[in-house]
């Protein structure tokens, strides 16, 4: 009897092995998140695994690791998607940039991902795109953001762990699964990366669908549930906090570090204002200038400059195509909140080449900032005087959201 | 260290093992107890070194008190005082800070106490230790060794989250001599009941916590939440619990069996139940006969009249709920099962005198959706939360429909919306569910009420305490054997559930 299940015994332990094993060696060979070196060919360049995008926020952790850029993007989907390496080349001095922005990305991970890059590497040059909603302190942190796979911890502490690493992406369910995907084609070869984090391909200009369903999303949840909140989730300090370590760890490190507030569409603004959090708004660009200035002074440097680039210019106020208007497509936005790569290499020029007097990309001082909170609120009274359409679908959006 | 841990599962477990069997092997007994006791205690101490004296000085204090109960010195006195120094220190670090935010809500002051951490398990390890104390008063112990009573106290496959064990159960297994050589019996069996609970908790509990995370966080936020979200959030947290929990304690009993114990049954299909009183004794049952034993029966039990047994019950459920965690929502959940048992306590005195037998149907579907509801304030975090997420299960909140149908409504578009039902999709406030999830949900639904559990697939080999005829499988020929065919189903599991302990997966919701 004790011999039959010594037998099931070596038996389970044979198969458990064996198909560990397969796991293992497929996942490798496969590497559906490019972070084994193998790379993928479309359009006549190299590209990353469509794997990569499903796990931006490891995949570009591990790039780092083995990339060590000097020029780091960090930000959101909207730094993500409106770069493009062209412009990157055209306006940075050094040639290892990486563009570590992800979707939905928020100001702790900012800070997380900076340091994990300083940590790693020689970085000399640092862009951060900044969006209200990334100081949205009560959203919980996303399951898939991970402390284990950066190289320090928020103390900048070394982590120094490499299993997890190894684990996620040879011996992990998501590994087996994005491996099937990619070898059967299953994927979506239409949104790629490139191996220096930057998109494939500019994002197509949208027409009225693609804006209604994005400030949905942002009328819905993303600046509502929960409830919006600058202290965080612990209760114990404020997402501003996390703002601060960033830039102190700029001062710290001697890296050039420039914020931009992102150029989103003037009915981004319309869904902040008419939710209520217009005064939100004009703290927040007010406390980070109060915290850069601070900052500067404790360290005896030049204060970090933040580039507003939200607002209401020739760009933000495109027409947005309605229903009607058949075949036509923006030239600046891909929805209410993705500016398109023409407008980041705009960005781009003006942070690095302008003067910082341009209201698009206004350099924010305690000397002007009041003025340039007030033009904005008078801006936006002309707005919704002169785009009574675009007002109403955002009114009809929150209108819906307050039935239910 | 988690069960379901690398570190546990690849590490400590085999270092375990191998010890236990090389030095009870040598007949080294003693010394094979006391390298049980130090890996329960270096498990134990794993999430925070700085309560092993918590649990070291309980055990001895408890131990000590036994020793005087059962000798000479027995006396009420010193069983009351071993009983309420046992809950004083409970209610201190479980309850304390409960008391003073209350306190302090109540009549404004501000008593300003630092946060007490709850240390691990100590729910569990007084509760055990308490049965013990009476028993040993009511001379049902007979006497016991240190080193057994450590192992019993400490022994780390039920440590943290239970089955409760009974002395009675535990410590005869340990003085049997058979215990300490290597048999490939019991290791295999322990194995595959592990594995079994192992892919409950890592691939179906895990798997679907996802969902319920994200409708509790909205039904805590200002937004209503829609009837047909509300269902599925509490249906999901439903089975995430059951599989969790019960996933759980199949480990702690595969982990025990590995060493040659058996422990008690915790589980044995709750959700199949016909009324809420055979709930009780499906769901945590060590917990159910812990209270049934050492508090339903002490106050009187059904020994004293009809009115005082349905307080008797109210009161053992809410005291139960309170040992759940220190909060209103937890006392809720129990006033709310108390309110069940005794709603079904009367009505089923009523309807045998009349003779009125509901359909196994209804019964069923009355009984799951009681569990349903009470789970609610289970989960939520504040009682705001938990009214926002009844209200959308009754329909009060509105309805989402699925966006396509809106363009057939024709002329009663305006109907509809003034009767609160929308097309904007099913589950529009938590995101998009795709048709993997649906599959996913009826896979749960499939194994929760249809398949037989794990006793029920182990049934030939004695996998519990309990004795088979509580669990078994009448018609299908699924029992597990070791044959070539269950080893390289339960190596599949193993796998499965191994590849889940790590999750990348990005969560689509909040990405723009």
């Amino acid at each position: 009897m004790n011999h039959s299940f010594f037998l099931y015994g070596r038996r389970f332990i044979a198969f458990t092995i064996f198909l560990l094993l397969v796991a293992i060696a497929f996942c490798y060979h496969v590497d559906p998140f490019s972070v084994y070196g193998r790379t993928y060919i479309k359009d006549g360049i190299a590209v990353n695994s469509p794997g990569f995008t499903g796990q931006l926020k490891m995949g570009k952790a591990i790039a780092i690791k083995q990339r060590k850029p000097e020029v780091v993007i960090l930000g959101s989907s909207r730094s993500a998607f409106g770069f493009s390496t062209q412009s990157a080349t055209k306006y940075f001095q050094a040639i290892n940039i990486y563009n570590l922005s992800y979707p939905g990305i928020n100001i702790y991970e900012n800070l997380r991902y900076l340091q994990h890059a300083v940590a790693l590497g020689p970085v000399k040059q640092v862009l951060i795109g900044l969006d209200f909603y990334q100081f949205h302190g009560g959203r919980p942190a996303e399951r898939t953001f991970s402390e284990e796979r950066l190289a320090v911890n928020v103390n900048n502490q070394p982590t120094g762990s490499v299993t997890k690493d190894l684990v996620s992406t040879l011996l992990s369910g998501d590994a087996v699964f994005y491996s099937i995907k990619v070898a059967t084609g299953l994927c979506n070869w239409n949104d790629i990366y490139l191996p220096n984090g930057f998109k494939h391909q500019d994002h197509p200009g949208a027409q009225i669908q693609k804006f209604i369903g994005s400030e949905e999303t942002y009328i819905d949840k993303t600046y509502t549930i929960p409830k919006f909140t600058y202290t965080t989730l612990d209760k114990q300090g404020s997402t501003f906090d996390y703002f601060r370590k960033i830039v102190q760890l700029a001062h710290e490190n001697n890296i050039d570090l420039r914020f931009f507030i992102s150029p989103s569409h003037a009915r981004q603004w319309e869904v902040i204002g008419q939710l209520g959090l217009w005064t939100e708004w004009e703290y927040w660009k007010r406390e980070m200038l109060r915290i850069t200035e601070q900052e500067s002074i404790r360290h005896l440097q030049a204060a970090l400059p933040i580039y507003d680039f939200s607002g209401y210019s020739q760009y933000s106020t495109e027409a947005v195509p309605r229903a009607t208007d058949i075949g036509q497509s923006m030239h600046w936005y891909s929805d209410s909140s993705h500016y398109r790569q023409a407008l980041g290499d705009i960005v781009l020029n003006n942070i690095f080449n302008g003067s910082g007097d341009d209201r698009f990309g206004l350099r924010l001082k305690t000397e002007n900032i009041e003025q340039h909170l007030q033009s904005l609120r008078l801006e936006r009274k002309q707005y919704q005087a002169s785009h009574t359409q675009d007002i109403a679908d955002i009114e009809q959006l929150i209108a819906a959201r307050k039935k239910y | 260290m988690l069960f379901n841990s690398y570190e546990f599962i690849f590490v400590f477990l085999p270092i375990v093992l191998i010890g236990f069997y090389s030095i009870g092997s040598k007949s080294h007994h003693r010394i094979a107890i006391s390298w049980l006791v130090a890996a329960s205690l270096f498990f134990y101490g794993w999430w925070n070194p700085a309560y092993l004296s918590i649990i070291v000085i309980s055990m001895l204090f408890n131990y000590a008190m036994g020793t005087a109960l059962s000798g000479e010195g027995k006396s009420k006195l010193l069983l009351t005082a071993g009983i309420v120094i046992n809950l004083g220190a409970l209610a201190y670090y479980k309850y304390f800070n409960f008391f003073t935010d209350n306190l302090n809500a109540l009549a404004s002051t501000n008593f300003n106490i630092e946060k007490i951490f709850l240390p691990l398990a100590i729910s569990f390890f007084t509760f055990q230790q308490i049965a013990y104390l009476i028993d040993t008063y009511r001379g049902e112990t007979r006497e016991y060794n240190f080193l057994s009573y450590c192992l019993f106290v400490t022994f780390f496959p039920q440590l943290i989250a239970g089955p409760i064990v009974h002395h009675r159960e535990m410590l005869p297994q340990f003085a049997k001599n058979t215990l300490y050589k290597l048999s490939y019996r019991h290791l295999f069996i322990g194995l595959s009941i592990f594995t079994l609970g192992f892919f409950k908790k890592a691939v179906l509990a895990d798997g679907t916590s996802e969902y319920v995370n994200l409708t509790f966080m909205v039904a805590e936020s200002n937004t209503a939440i829609t009837f047909f979200a509300a269902w599925a959030g509490s249906l999901c947290y439903a089975f995430q619990l059951y599989f969790d929990f019960s996933g759980y304690s199949d480990m702690a009993i595969g982990l025990a069996r590995m060493f040659g114990i058996v422990l008690p049954m915790n589980f044995n299909s709750p959700y199949k139940s016909l009324n809420i009183s055979l709930f009780w004794r499906r769901w945590h049952m060590t917990l159910s006969r812990f209270l049934r034993d050492y508090l339903y029966i002490p106050l009187g039990g059904n020994r004293k009249g009809k009115t005082r047994q349905l307080i008797n019950l109210m009161l053992t459920m809410v005291l139960g709920g309170f040992w759940h965690g220190a909060g209103w929502n937890f006392a809720l959940w129990g006033f709310l099962h108390g309110a069940f048992l005794v709603i079904h306590n009367t009505w089923t005195q009523l309807t045998q005198s009349l003779g009125i037998k509901l359909p196994r149907l209804i019964a069923w579907w009355l009984t799951f959706s009681a569990v349903l509801f009470a789970w609610v304030p289970f989960r939520a975090i504040s009682l705001d939360g938990t009214f926002n997420l009844w209200r959308g299960m009754l329909g009060i909140n509105g309805f989402f429909l699925p966006q396509w149908m809106g363009k057939y409504t024709g002329q009663f578009g305006q109907w509809f919306t003034e009767h609160h039902i929308a097309f904007a999709g099913i589950f529009h406030q938590v995101g998009s569910v795709k048709l993997m999830d649906i599959l996913w949900f009826v896979m749960l639904f499939v194994i929760a009420f249809y398949m037989p559990n794990t006793q029920q697939f182990m049934q030939r080999y004695r996998p519990v305490f309990e004795a088979a005829k509580h669990y078994k499988i009448p018609t299908l020929k699924l029992y597990w054997r070791p044959s070539v065919a269950w080893s390289m189903m339960i190596a599949f599991l193993f796998v499965y559930a191994t590849l889940s302990l790590t999750r990348i997966s990005e969560f689509l919701y909040f990405q723009f």
